[in-house]
């Protein structure tokens, strides 16, 4: 039966027939931040059985005419190295961070200013999800804002959500700026 | 004749003028069309416009001007950052939702907490009132009262136009007079006396950059040694 | 053009649904042929035809699950208690009379006493899975300690919050943020191995800790003999994080358990049902198993973790379609099972 269901959905395909544009996105933070729910929320898939990432996810998402290829890279500090080798081509930084971590805003804030000024990101837009704002302990996205000195980046647009990722609360609403940017960018 | 050596006159005075860059800050409740006017400047459909949290800006040429426009985001717990874009800007472009009575006193109070901020008073400030396409928009001269826009410009030696306008009416070439207009006369003023802004900017500036260096590398120290700590994990 | 295709589609489509309800008529009257042919009904004809083990266990769990009977159908998710008289039941519907047939009901027994048990099986990990890891909880909080105690026998632990966490491959400071979709399931299975099998959970660990001179440059290359460098290229220090791979290892034999694939496995080595103490001793196995083939596909580094572990599923599947599979039947933290 899953032969059947295989050749219905090509069909479907083939009836919608247009081509898609094709970006690319990073998804970064440091670990716990909430990187891989993202990801999961936003290909509509379940959250429940997520284990922490050993190198990298990537997930193709569907959004407002677009196809998203988005890069999960892993946020423990001996993947951290890794992160600029999969700048490349990069249309758009997402930033993850754990808005009840207090403990460890200086350090997000100081990977994202050394991610910044990595030249394949030159004025990549830059969307902060600040997660985990289900917690009571959470501060508030524009406190974040604010401890994180986003102000001091003026090469490139940037928007900070405040959002849950596990109870999917404000990410469209992230992937919504997301796609305005882009549509703007790429007229 | 006359006229033909006068447009030579001004066409020459022109040339010799210097380029000159300024930037402007475009601010103002959340949902006052900030971001909508900003689209409609650089020439694009401000159709399916996110709320801003954040910063974007547009760049766009108007005589002898490079101008940059920082379209900052209004919503309540955000205008926090307002302030860190204060000692650049040359002028501000304050848009209001002339449509949303009940928040006429929210408007007027943020509006005080900028003009008197140091670092703004004395700059020109180009009020918008945005939204007139909208059933039930204040005129011109309502919001003025609803704002006490004079008694506040006066007390903060601002120079202060308001334009009626609306953001969606068009964009680009067919993009409503009224903000074109506005827009001029801001660019205007600031040329007027563009040599003291110049230099206000500058001083505030460099002090600015200078603290927010400092910060950066205090921060860099203290994470370099959490860094360090946590060197044996690192393979 | 495009329209070509679409209709190529469609007719193919409507071909495999054709061929699909085909096959399922022709199987009925296959199956009542061959039953008044042989004078056996289909279950008495596979309890003879196979040995027992997974081939025919499975062969059973079909059998019941595609019946047109109801009782049959629902045999497969009666309660352990109830098995004997539900067998009872069905030798009396296909009329098989027990006198004749001793060996019947007690194979059936068996096979149905591992079909539920699996899915017994599959409840009692789910129910642990789900269960979050809770500081506040003096039994997680022990276990997690006695983690730490197998792993690092001669180095104590300064606080319980401590970077010594991450010397066990978890990533900060508080291994509870990382068991996360795998709850307490996760700590279960690494402690498990660590208790049962402290050489090699150990060894394992300190495999994955690199140490420094991993990193050669293009000057010290040409410091090393040829010798001394083959022997540094198979130097077993392979840089991952022991507790973080246990617990994707974790996720990876969960993935195979719900997913029925390892029912080869556990139908061949399990002589009744499955129990949790076999699926942590599958866990052990596979935990060998990847730090034995991370080692054979010598990635360049940690980022080929998803892909490496993706190859492993793929093959641990494949050995799990042979009916005859057993992963671990004489597996060290697995003595105390009986082999068939």
């Amino acid at each position: 039966m899953g032969e059947v269901q295989k050749g219905l959905l090509s069909v479907i395909q083939k009836l919608k027939g247009s081509e898609e544009q094709e970006l690319r996105i990073v998804l970064l933070g440091l670990d716990n931040a909430g990187k891989t729910t993202l990801l999961k929320r936003l290909a509509s898939e379940e959250v429940n059985t997520i284990t922490p990432t050993q190198g990298f996810n990537i997930k193709s998402v569907h959004s407002h005419g677009f196809k998203l290829n988005v890069w999960d890279i892993g946020g423990q500090r001996a993947i951290r190295t890794y992160w600029k080798k999969y700048l490349g081509s990069t249309d758009m930084l997402i930033y993850v961070i754990d808005s009840a971590d207090q403990k460890r805003f200086e350090e997000t804030g100081q990977e994202l200013s050394e991610l910044v000024e990595d030249e394949n990101l030159t004025s990549v837009p830059l969307l902060v999800f600040a997660n985990k704002q289900d917690l009571a302990t959470a501060s508030s996205a524009a406190d974040i804002a604010e401890g994180l000195n986003l102000h001091t980046y003026r090469d490139r647009p940037w928007q900070i959500q405040a959002c849950s990722a596990l109870s999917g609360e404000g990410v469209q609403d992230g992937m919504n700026w997301i796609c305005s940017q882009i549509t703007s960018r790429k007229k | 004749m006359y006229s033909l050596m006068a447009n030579c006159c001004n066409w020459l005075k022109r040339w010799r003028e210097p380029i000159r860059k300024v930037t402007l800050i475009m601010v103002g409740l959340d949902n006052a069309g900030k971001t909508a006017t900003v689209k409609g400047i650089q020439g694009e459909s401000p159709e399916d416009v996110a709320p801003t949290v954040g910063f974007s800006k547009i760049d766009l040429k108007q005589g002898r001007f490079e101008v940059t426009i920082f379209d900052l985001g209004g919503g309540k717990r955000i205008r926090g950052i307002w302030k860190n874009y204060y000692a650049e800007s040359y002028g501000i472009i304050f848009v209001v939702d002339s449509s949303d009575v009940e928040r006429m006193e929210e408007t007027k109070e943020t509006m005080s907490e900028l003009l008197r901020h140091p670092k703004i008073s004395g700059k020109p400030v180009l009020v918008l009132a945005n939204k007139q396409d909208k059933e039930g928009a204040l005129a011109e001269a309502d919001v003025i009262e609803c704002l006490s826009l004079e008694k506040l410009v006066n007390e903060h030696k601002c120079l202060c136009q308001i334009e009626p306008c609306s953001a969606i009416i068009g964009y680009g070439k067919k993009i409503d007079k009224s903000i074109k207009k506005g827009l001029l006369w801001l660019l205007h003023i600031i040329a007027k006396d563009f040599d003291a802004l110049y230099e206000r900017i500058q001083k505030d500036t460099t002090e600015q950059k200078a603290a927010e260096e400092q910060e950066k590398r205090e921060r860099a120290e203290r994470v370099r040694k959490i860094r360090e700590e946590s060197y044996l994990c690192i393979f | 053009m495009m329209g070509g295709a679409v209709q190529q589609d469609a007719h193919r489509m409507f071909v495999q649904v054709c061929l699909y309800f085909y096959c399922k008529c022709l199987w009925r009257c296959l199956k009542f042929v061959v039953r008044k042919l042989t004078g056996r009904c289909e279950l008495q004809r596979i309890c003879y035809n196979t040995k027992p083990g997974a081939g025919r266990t499975m062969k059973i769990e079909t059998s019941l699950r595609s019946s047109k009977n109801k009782v049959l159908q629902n045999a497969v998710s009666v309660h352990p208690d109830a098995i004997e008289k539900t067998i009872d039941t069905i030798m009396e519907l296909k009329k098989i009379n027990p006198d004749v047939n001793p060996q019947l009901g007690v194979s059936l027994q068996g096979c149905l006493l591992q079909i539920v048990g699996y899915r017994n099986l599959i409840a009692q990990v789910e129910k642990l899975r789900r269960e979050p890891y809770d500081s506040e909880d003096p039994q997680h909080e022990e276990m997690l300690l006695k983690l730490w105690k197998c792993l690092k026998p001669d180095s104590p632990l300064e606080a319980r919050i401590s970077k010594q966490w991450c010397e066990i491959g978890f990533q900060g400071d508080d291994p509870k943020t990382d068991f996360r979709g795998m709850g307490l399931l996760g700590l279960y299975n690494l402690l498990f191995f660590a208790e049962r099998d402290a050489a090699a959970a150990q060894q394992i660990l300190s495999d994955s800790l690199q140490p420094k001179y991993r990193e050669v440059s293009k000057e010290e290359l040409s410091k090393f003999t040829k010798a001394e460098w083959e022997k540094k290229k198979f130097d077993k220090a392979i840089g991952y994080s022991f507790a973080i791979v246990g617990i994707n290892i974790t996720d990876l034999a969960y993935n195979l358990l719900v997913s029925g694939a390892l029912k080869t496995h556990f139908y061949n080595v399990a002589p009744e049902a499955p129990t949790l103490s076999h699926f942590q001793q599958t866990f052990c196995y596979l935990m060998h198993e990847f730090h034995k083939f991370w080692i054979e596909e010598d990635p360049l580094d940690i980022m080929e973790f998803n892909r490496v572990r993706e190859k492993f599923h793929k093959r641990i599947i494949k050995q799990l379609q042979n009916p005859n599979m057993a992963l671990c039947p004489h597996f060290a933290a697995s003595e105390s099972l009986i082999n068939l």
